[in-house]
Parts: structure tokens; sequence; C-alpha cells
């Protein structure tokens, strides 16, 4: 897969700008961790790099989630190495440890929807926006994600602003 | 001269059949059908089409017209950051629709996941949910009448979602309301 970040020719760069967050649909990196799937919308993506920093933040910590481990995890090792996305937010960006395999699809409007009403309710992730099936493997439903609202909703030491202190609280 | 076969005697509203004599293992099973028809004939009584189905040992049912399908389990996706009751999220023909357990609700231990186990769909205005149960029993109308209110000591979950008990044979039925349970469920109060 081409890094979501990469310099891209003048004519794509047109097209995926053109493309990105239009009425008809939305480009989107999906990538894993442990058997969850997951996406960030493209255009909040920075760049795609090695695991150098094994003390970043994963996805998995953002969401609350299981360990996923690189060997006999959910995943088989072969779909398990960490890579480090790039990811664009409200002040400093932030680089996400997240599993492969990623790649870049285009979903359809219509295959995008928003939380059940019922989820949407008592959700305590506001990062967890969006849901779409990807219809591969059968049925599988992708989580997407978004950071515009991280930097007040996250915090991950050494890589978001800490939260407001609620100035009312003793 | 042939003489009829005894038909019995055509009897008329308000007129009892005999009954049988108890050795009359025959005759017994004639008055239990005669008395079966009876109730199914009985069209002028009100009746409500409820969905009974099992959690744990307590009968429950919900009004059918409140469970837009019964489901077979599917694949269920789990949504991080949701409380426990929350199963997942689970594609529905191309609609995907959030997955409670319904015992988890209501205080009801399910039994273990069997192949039994059964997704209600319910449908309140706009909004749908899958609620996981642990086995339909049955889909069938119950005359109003035999509804009775539901009983003050029922536990705190419970006593603002039952509207009503009735009788079966395997024990007492909870009628439940389904848009009681989401807006309990939208209020945080289950």
């Amino acid at each position: 897969m081409k890094a979501p970040g990469a310099p891209a020719t003048p004519a794509a760069s047109r097209e995926v700008s053109a493309a990105v967050g239009t009425a008809s649909g939305l480009d989107l990196v999906l990538f894993h961790w442990g058997p969850w799937q997951l996406a960030v919308p493209a255009s909040q993506v920075t760049g795609l790099g090695p695991d150098t920093d094994p003390e970043a933040p994963t996805v998995g910590d953002l969401l609350e989630l299981p360990a996923a481990t690189s060997d006999g995890g959910p995943n088989p090792p072969s779909l398990s190495r960490i890579r480090r996305l790039g990811l664009r937010r409200p002040g400093p960006g932030l680089g996400l440890r997240v599993q492969e395999p990623l790649r870049r699809v285009r979903l359809d409007a219509m295959a995008i929807q928003p939380l059940p009403p019922l989820i949407a309710a008592r959700l305590r992730l506001p990062l967890v926006r969006a849901l779409a099936n990807l219809g591969d493997p059968a049925g599988a439903i992708i989580l997407i994600l978004d950071f515009r609202g991280c930097e007040k909703t996250s915090f991950i030491p050494g890589f978001a602003t800490p939260p407001a202190r609620d100035q009312s609280s003793p | 001269m042939v003489t009829e076969p005894e038909a019995g005697p055509v009897t008329g509203p308000g007129t009892a059949p005999p009954r049988p004599d108890p050795g009359d293992e025959l005759g017994v099973i004639l008055s239990q059908r005669r008395e079966g028809r009876q109730e199914i004939v009985n069209v002028d009584a009100a009746t409500i089409q409820l969905v009974i189905f099992v959690i744990g040992d307590q009968q429950f049912a919900l009004p059918g017209a409140q469970v837009a399908e019964i489901l077979p389990l599917a694949p269920i996706f789990p949504v991080p950051g949701c409380p426990p009751a929350v199963e997942g999220v689970m594609d529905v023909r191309g609609n995907i629709r959030s997955v409670l357990r319904l015992g988890d609700l209501l205080g009801a231990a399910h039994h273990p996941l069997a192949r039994h186990a059964a997704i209600l769909l319910g449908r309140v205005g706009d909004q749908e949910s899958g609620l996981r149960v642990d086995r339909v029993v049955d889909v069938t109308p119950v005359i109003l009448e035999s509804l009775i209110p539901p009983p003050d000591q029922l536990p705190p979950p419970l006593a603002g979602l039952v509207t009503g008990v009735f009788q079966r044979p395997e024990g007492p039925v909870l009628v439940l309301d389904m848009e009681r349970i989401f807006q309990a469920w939208q209020d945080g109060r289950l």
C-alpha cells in the first residue's frame, strides 16, 4: 500500500482532494487492532511509517481495547506487524501505533452509517464516529474514527493535550 | 333401517356438552378438543399479539407490534466504549443495528449462548435495535383480559418496564414495553 501521506502527483492530488469529503463517498485508511477493523478518513492521515517507538500510544490505548500481540494474538503473526500512522488533529499531530494490514479504500456514502441511536446515547468514546460494512469478509463491520476532536477527548501522555480541568470541581 | 351414528347433540350457545366419563379416554380427549376449539373461535375477545421468550428461567413477552423481526444469531461486532450490556452491532440486510443483551437490562442472567438464542429486532418509531434473548417460545395472540397489572414488588429494573403479567402452563410471563426499554436505556436508567 502506498503511504497515505506520501507525495502524490499533482493530478492525483487534485483527484483525491476532490473526492475526500464529498457527499458521494469518503476515502478511508483501514487498519487493524486485534480482531477490530478500524478506519480513519484519509484526510486526517499525514503519513505512515515504521514502528520506531514502542512507547507510543496504540489505537488500542485510545479505544481501551485489549492488547493485541504480534505472537499468537487474535491475528496471525503475518497480519500483526505494527506501523505508525501519522494523524492530523487540533494541536500537535498524533503518531498512533496500529496493526497491519493497512489499505486505502473509497466507500460510497451509502455504505457509511451513523452509530445506532442506543449506542450513540451511551458511548464514552467520541472518537468512534460512524460504522461501515465493507462486505469483506461477509458482513464485517468497521469502526470509523474521527480524530478532529481528539484533543478534547483523549489524553495520551506525550501525545495529546491534557484535558482542561473543570474549574467548578474542587 | 340403518341408524345414524351417534353424532352427539348439536350444542347451541349456552348448552354445555355432557362431561365425559373419566374412564372414557377418547371422550376426555374430545372434550378437551371442544374446549380448546371454543377458545379459538372466541374472536370477539380483544387480543394482543405477543412474542414470548425466555431469558434464564424467566419468561418475558413483548408486543408483536414492537418486534420487527426475530433474527437468528449472526456475527456481532463489538464496539469499544459501550456499557457491558451492549453486545455490539450487526448487519441486517445492509443496515447496521445495535445488539443489547436484554437480560443485562432486566437483571436476568442469560443462559450460556446456545443455538436457540435469538435476536429480537425491536422497533419504536424510527429507532431499531436488536435485543438478545435466550430462546423465543411462541408468537401468539393473548386475550387482553388475561393480563393482570404487574405486581408492586418487582425489582427496580423491571418495575418501570413491565406493563402486565399473564399465566402460561410454564409459569408467569412478564410483558415488557419496548418503548420504555429504549427510553430507560437512553436516559441511563438501565
